[in-house]
């Protein structure tokens, strides 16, 4: 178990109506402390549920998720809410920011009910938006917006990192620019970060890549060639 | 269309809950509206049914004297009248047969008009059976006796045919639809309920009232009725007066000739009585002569028959003397016969001792010889003796002694010789004599045989004598028995005649002593009938032309206090449902607004598909409206079924229990409906029209969401810093959606004020009567007198000092108009003794400043009358009276006061003013402490010159429990308010929470905890709660001041305010509300599920 993440034989079953779908089954990775995965695989591969598993949003059928030597996958409901709180950093796809905070205060919404909180205004300027603290995410671009979020998930300085589709809805450049911070997050401040994503070129920015395929995690790879964000194309 | 169609009745299934929240709110708006509205129809309409349905009267018509049967058929002639009948009622104490005493109206059971109804049991099938007040009786009074208590005046006593009527029924009554139920002169002073007798079970001879009914079918108190009737008062106060005089020449006519015919009546009576008497009289001197006479011959008789009497023991003493002669005679010759006897005897013995004296005589001479022989012997012997003893002695033979012994002897013995020889001697004399006595014997011998031959033929002729005499007396005594025989028979006669006089003697004493009495009391009757005749006529002189009166329904207490109870409904349904449909308006606009955002998306697709505006709108119209439309039905429905019925059951303490009819009322329906589309399609169609206007692709793109703004607070640094930073999240949420936040606070203000003038209605309505009589009007009892009440009255009061009246004040309460530029109103005007006034009337402002009694020429009007008329201190008044005499005044003070109007004067300014003194004929009274209100209010009551004694406390009592019956009518307002609230808060709440879902689950994800997310969604609630219920504070405070406005009681002064506890209660109530449908919705926030923030913005 010297793994930081560790997914053993997780099965998850979703029940809609009469129907059963297995939308995992058998999965196991290990993700080491400080590592930059990219977790990649087609719609519906299974992905995002494990994404929501590991984020602590969403149960597991079988098997065993272990973070930092804790076993996620024994949580209660209230466990899991600390988890997510504490443990856990997320950057969202379509950034969920409070339309109704301005950047600096939905960086804050984190950050405040956290135990050891970096300070809001400082986590905004590493990721250069020191400017645009006092806007509100309307007046922000997207890119503005997902380095808020971005913001935001660090501030609350988790263990781990989660990120579904970063760049999902932003244009190439801005992704590249996302990505980028994503990285050097990783790298600076030693945080472990997975990006969930479909896209495929993403992977050879990774330490590790864990292709999923039709429920199952189908290979693990260490990237010994990893390649600056700048230097990858799509 | 069909899919439109189709896909609309999904979209319902689907969001049934802002379905639901369109349909509820229509459906209290119009069910508050509606109900509201036609509660007071309704109420007016059941009980014009009842009242119809009991041929209530239209005037009761009432004359002091009474109404007799012809006088009911001149009014039933009358143009419009349908019924007139005839009635009797009068009060009387009674007692129940567990010992409750108690006073009731009794009525006689009408046949057409105010005709009961029964509750149970049957109705009197005979003159000694009731029915009675079903409120006051319950079924178990049925079979019992009420008994007329021996307290009753003998007068009202003589009216009933009995003295214990059976209880057989229990009824209503349309003369009494309310609880209250009068006043009286009688006991305790007030009515304890009422009893119908048959007609029978009276013996008046006369209608005590007259209640006619007309042929006019206005509507319960509405002017049409007022003023029917009021064009019908001066003629039938005329025509009323007219039977009056009729009934009035009628009872003259009546007891006149009742008294001729008493008079000829006694006069018959007493010639005949006198006749009998003397017809008595003379038979009565008849009977005694003749027992006089009897008596005369009676004692005749018995003389005769004593001297008869006295004769014959003459004769019978005479007779016995005879025979006792007789019998001496008798004896004296039977002594002579025996004499005789005793002769012969003698004479035979004589005749034998004689012979033995010969034979004796003869043997005495022999024996005497032999004896004088022998003598010689022995003196021969014995001288031989002595001469031998000579010759012995001489010779000596013989001693001295022996001889001298020997010697002496023969001396002795010839001594004895001799004395031998000398009795001899004697013997021979002695038969000598014999022998001549003898001799002489013989010859009284021979004479006694003589005379005894002599006396035997005496004794012989006596005895015949004697023979003689007693055959004489025997036949005497036989003569004699049978004289006695006759005498006794004479004497058992008179007795007989005695027995016989003695009984005719008691039979004429017994027919004087008859003669005596029936003397005595002919001229008792005689006396009675002259004294009773004497009152009848001083009685006829006494009888006065009849007062008459015509009384309307207003004066029946049960219908006035309807029309002001109702009136209260009405003035509540005005205002209230004006907001319910406000609100309503806005939760429609929201909600359909939200459902047209949401659905933006599939707007865009439908119309790229080539849908034109009106059919993709017509789904969120037949959504909306049919929200609306179901809501408008079920709203009306339960509302006009439903507040009526409530309404009616708080007013059913107090009125007949008849169940309220159902009142569908088509033009308040279809404004209802009119309105409720107006709300929802109408809204909707808003809220399409801006979305519609865009193209198909605008649509379809997400809409950027609405940015992020600082608000007005954050301005305020101080306070803003002081936020904590969640706080600060729910304010700028607050501010963020300016409709819905106003919205939100409106509905919720909109509760809390109603909830604030719910409770400010009880509080303005319920103490009225508390204030008025316990810081107003203090005096605890108001006695109206006669008009020029005698002098003595007084002092009459003054000796009630012993039952508790304390102290008392004699004012003039009189009614007078009030002319002002706005109009005229009528008000009671007080005049009286400034000095003292202040112990009965405490006059101070609203502000509770003092108003000292006005002086000469200065008055003091109430607070309701200056408000209504623009009166101010100051200004000067103008009083008028029934025959426009004018009094004016200054004004020196507005009091408060709230039932009824009163202007205050002084007792100069009337005098001065009217050129003469008031009439002092009420008097205020106030009681010892522990008095008995009601003993006092009988006693003064049966003073001579009392008309009406009131009790404050009763009053007060009766106003208190009128308005009791508002709770029911607060706490139809609360439901509705909670109701209200609850839709608006579930509403907003439900679209908050629908269009954060997004913001929701991130904020889940970020790992906030239920309780934290709840609070993050839900300060935003708890604040606009906050601002509601502030709002609806000041709100409620207005609207409760224009509700009362609305209500308006003529005689009532409402106390308008609400008190502090009233508002704290409303903004309770109002977070309560809030917090249940917080609990409520929480467990939609908990099923929003954290995958929702991955989703993509649609």
């Amino acid at each position: 178990m010297g793994s930081f993440v560790s997914f053993q034989k997780v099965k998850k079953i979703y029940h809609s109506g009469e129907v059963e779908i297995t939308a995992l089954h058998d999965v196991n990775f290990e993700i080491e402390k400080g590592e930059f995965c990219v977790i990649v695989g087609a719609s519906g591969a299974g992905k995002t549920t494990i994404l929501n598993i590991l984020g602590g949003m969403d149960t597991l059928t079988e098997g065993q998720v272990w973070l930092d030597g804790q076993e996620i996958s024994a949580y209660n409901n209230r466990q899991l809410t600390g988890y997510r709180r504490y443990d856990v950093g997320f950057v969202f796809q379509f950034y969920n920011l409070v339309q109704n905070l301005t950047a600096l205060e939905n960086v804050e919404l984190a950050a405040q009910i956290c135990k050891e909180p970096l300070d809001a205004a400082e986590v905004l300027e590493q990721v250069g938006l020191a400017e645009r603290m006092k806007n509100f995410p309307a007046q922000l671009s997207g890119g503005e917006q997902q380095r808020v979020a971005i913001a935001r998930a660090l501030a609350k300085n988790p263990k781990l990192l989660l990120c579904d589709e970063p760049t999902g809805a932003l244009d190439y450049n801005t992704g590249k620019a996302v990505l980028k911070l994503l990285q050097r997050t990783c790298r600076d401040m030693g945080k472990t970060v997975i990006v969930i994503t479909h896209n495929q070129a993403l992977t050879a920015m990774a330490d590790r890549i864990i292709t999923v395929k039709s429920g199952t995690v189908v290979s693990m790879v260490k990237n010994e060639n990893i390649v600056d964000v700048e230097n990858i194309e799509w | 269309m069909r899919e439109i169609r189709k896909s609309t009745f999904r979209e319902i299934k689907s969001s049934l809950g802002r379905f639901m929240a369109i349909f509820a709110i229509i459906a209290l708006g119009v069910g508050f509206f509606a109900g509201l509205k036609v509660a007071r129809d309704a109420m007016l309409v059941t009980v014009k049914d009842y009242l119809d349905g009991h041929s209530f009267y239209d005037l009761r018509l009432i004359s002091t004297l009474g109404f007799e049967e012809e006088n009911v058929r001149a009014f039933g002639n009358q143009e419009d009248v349908v019924a007139a009948e005839g009635s009797v009622s009068m009060d009387v104490i009674y007692q129940t047969e567990n010992g409750g005493q108690g006073v009731l109206k009794a009525y006689s059971l009408p046949a057409t008009l105010n005709t009961v109804e029964l509750m149970q049991g049957h109705l009197p099938a005979g003159s000694d059976q009731c029915v009675v007040d079903s409120n006051f009786f319950d079924e178990s009074a049925i079979g019992t006796v009420i008994r007329l208590a021996e307290d009753n005046e003998e007068d009202t006593l003589g009216n009933f045919a009995h003295r214990e009527y059976t209880v057989v029924g229990t009824v209503q009554s349309p003369l009494y639809i309310q609880y209250e139920r009068g006043s009286t002169s009688l006991g305790t002073g007030r009515l304890n309920g009422f009893i119908y007798l048959l007609p029978e079970g009276f013996t008046l001879d006369y209608y005590t009232e007259i209640y006619v009914r007309f042929d006019q079918d206005n509507d319960l108190y509405g002017d049409g009725y007022r003023n029917y009737i009021d064009e019908k008062e001066e003629f039938w106060e005329a025509l009323t007066d007219a039977q009056g005089e009729k009934r009035y020449l009628s009872v003259l006519t009546k007891a006149g000739e009742e008294l001729a015919d008493g008079e000829r009546e006694l006069a018959e009576k007493r010639e005949e009585g006198e006749r009998e008497l003397e017809d008595a009289r003379q038979e009565l001197a008849d009977a005694r002569q003749k027992l006089e006479e009897g008596e005369q011959a009676f004692a005749d008789a018995r003389q005769e028959l004593a001297d008869g009497e006295e004769t014959l023991n003459r004769k019978e003493k005479e007779l016995a003397g005879g025979k006792k002669t007789l019998d001496r005679k008798e004896k004296e010759l039977a002594d002579g016969e025996a004499e005789l006897v005793a002769g012969q005897q003698k004479l035979e013995e004589s005749r034998s001792e004689i012979k033995e004296g010969q034979t004796a005589l003869d043997r005495g001479r022999l024996e005497l010889t032999s004896a004088v022989a022998q003598l010689e012997l022995q003196k021969a012997t014995l001288e031989s003796e002595a001469s031998k003893l000579e010759l012995s002695h001489k010779l000596g033979l013989i001693s001295e002694e022996d001889y001298g012994e020997a010697l002496a002897q023969i001396v002795t013995y010839r001594q004895q010789i001799d004395a031998g020889f000398q009795s001899l001697t004697d013997a021979r004399l002695q038969l000598d004599a014999s022998e001549k006595q003898l001799q002489d014997g013989k010859k009284e011998l021979e004479e006694g045989e003589k005379k005894l031959a002599a006396a035997k033929l005496e004794i012989e002729s006596g005895k015949k004598a004697i023979e003689e005499a007693r055959k004489a007396a025997a036949e005497g005594a036989v003569q004699l028995e049978e004289a006695r025989k006759e005498l006794a028979a004479s004497k058992e006669i008179l007795a007989e005649k005695e027995t016989e006089l003695a009984d005719a003697r008691q039979e004429f004493e017994n027919g004087e002593r008859e003669y005596e009495a029936a003397r005595q009391d002919f001229d008792e009757k005689i006396g009675d009938a002259e004294e009773e005749l004497a009152d009848a006529r001083r009685k006829l002189a006494e009888i006065k032309q009849p007062d008459t009166y015509v009384l309307g329904r207003d004066t029946n207490v049960g219908y006035v206090c309807l029309e002001s109870d109702s009136g209260i409904v009405d003035g509540i349904a005005d205002i209230f449902p004006v907001f319910f449909f406000l609100v309503a308006a806005m939760v429609c606009i929201t909600t359909m607004n939200r459902m047209v955002e949401e659905q933006r998306t599939q707007i865009g697709v439908l119309k790229a598909l080539g849908y034109g505006n009106g059919a993709i709108m017509s789904k969120y119209m037949i959504y909306s409206g049919l929200a609306a439309v179901l809501g408008c039905v079920c709203g009306f429905l339960l509302g006009t079924w439903g507040f009526p019925k409530v309404v009616w059951f708080g007013y059913g303490l107090m009125y007949s229990t008849v169940p309220i009819s159902y009142l569908f009322d088509w033009k308040l329906a279809v404004i209802s409906m009119a309105v409720s589309l107006l709300c929802s399609v109408g809204t909707t169609w808003l809220s399409c029209r801006v979305e519609l206007s865009q193209v198909a692709a605008q649509l379809m793109r997400p809409k950027s969401p609405k940015a992020g703004k600082r608000v007005f607070l954050e301005r305020i640094p101080l306070l803003w810093r002081h936020l904590s930073f969640l706080k600060k999240v729910s304010v700028r949420n607050i501010f963020r959606y300016k409709k819905r936040l106003i919205m939100m606070v409106l509905g919720i203000s909109g509760c809390t004020a109603l909830l604030v003038t719910g409770f400010g209605i009880e509080d303005s309505i319920a103490e009225v009567a508390k204030h008025q009589f316990h810081e107003i009007q203090i005096y605890d009892l108001g006695i109206s007198l006669k008009p020029d009440a005698d002098p003595q009255t007084d002092s009459r009061l003054d000796e009630m000092a012993e039952l508790g009246l304390e102290d008392y004040l004699r004012v003039m309460e009189t009614n007078m108009d009030i002319v002002t530029e706005k109009g005229v109103k009528s008000i009671y005007l007080v005049a009286g003794d400034s000095e003292r006034m202040g112990e009965y009337v405490n006059m101070h402002t609203e502000t509770g400043r003092e108003i000292s009694y006005p002086g000469p020429g200065e008055c003091v009007v109430t607070h309701k009358l200056a408000k209504q008329y623009g009166i101010q201190a100051g200004d000067v008044v103008y009083l008028r009276d029934g025959d426009m005499n004018t009094l004016s005044a200054k004004v020196t003070g507005i009091m408060e006061n709230f039932i009824n109007n009163y202007v205050y004067i002084s007792s100069e300014t009337w005098t001065e003013a009217f050129g003469r003194e008031p009439d002092l004929r009420m008097v205020y009274g106030n009681m010892a402490g522990d008095a008995d209100p009601h003993k006092l209010s009988a006693a003064l009551m049966n003073l001579e010159d009392t008309v009406n004694v009131t009790v404050n406390a009763d009053t007060m009592e009766r106003i208190s429990t009128m308005m009791k019956s508002l709770d029911v009518i607060v706490l139809v307002v609360i439901l509705c308010a909670g109701g209200l609230a609850f839709i608006v808060l579930y509403n907003l709440t439900n679209i908050n929470i629908t269009e954060r879902v997004r913001e929701i689950a991130t904020v889940k994800v970020l790992g906030f905890y239920k309780k934290e997310t709840a609070s993050y969604v839900f300060r935003e609630n708890i604040l606009l709660t906050a601002m509601g219920a502030l709002l609806g504070l000041g709100l409620g405070h207005f609207l409760h001041a224009f509700v009362m406005s609305k209500i308006q009681v003529d005689m009532i002064a409402f106390d308008v305010r609400v008190k502090g506890v009233s508002f704290l209660y409303s903004a309770l109530l109002t977070f309560v509300f809030a917090w249940l449908v917080d609990k409520f919705m929480g467990r939609r926030l908990e099923d929003i599920s954290m995958t929702e923030s991955l989703k993509s913005v649609d």
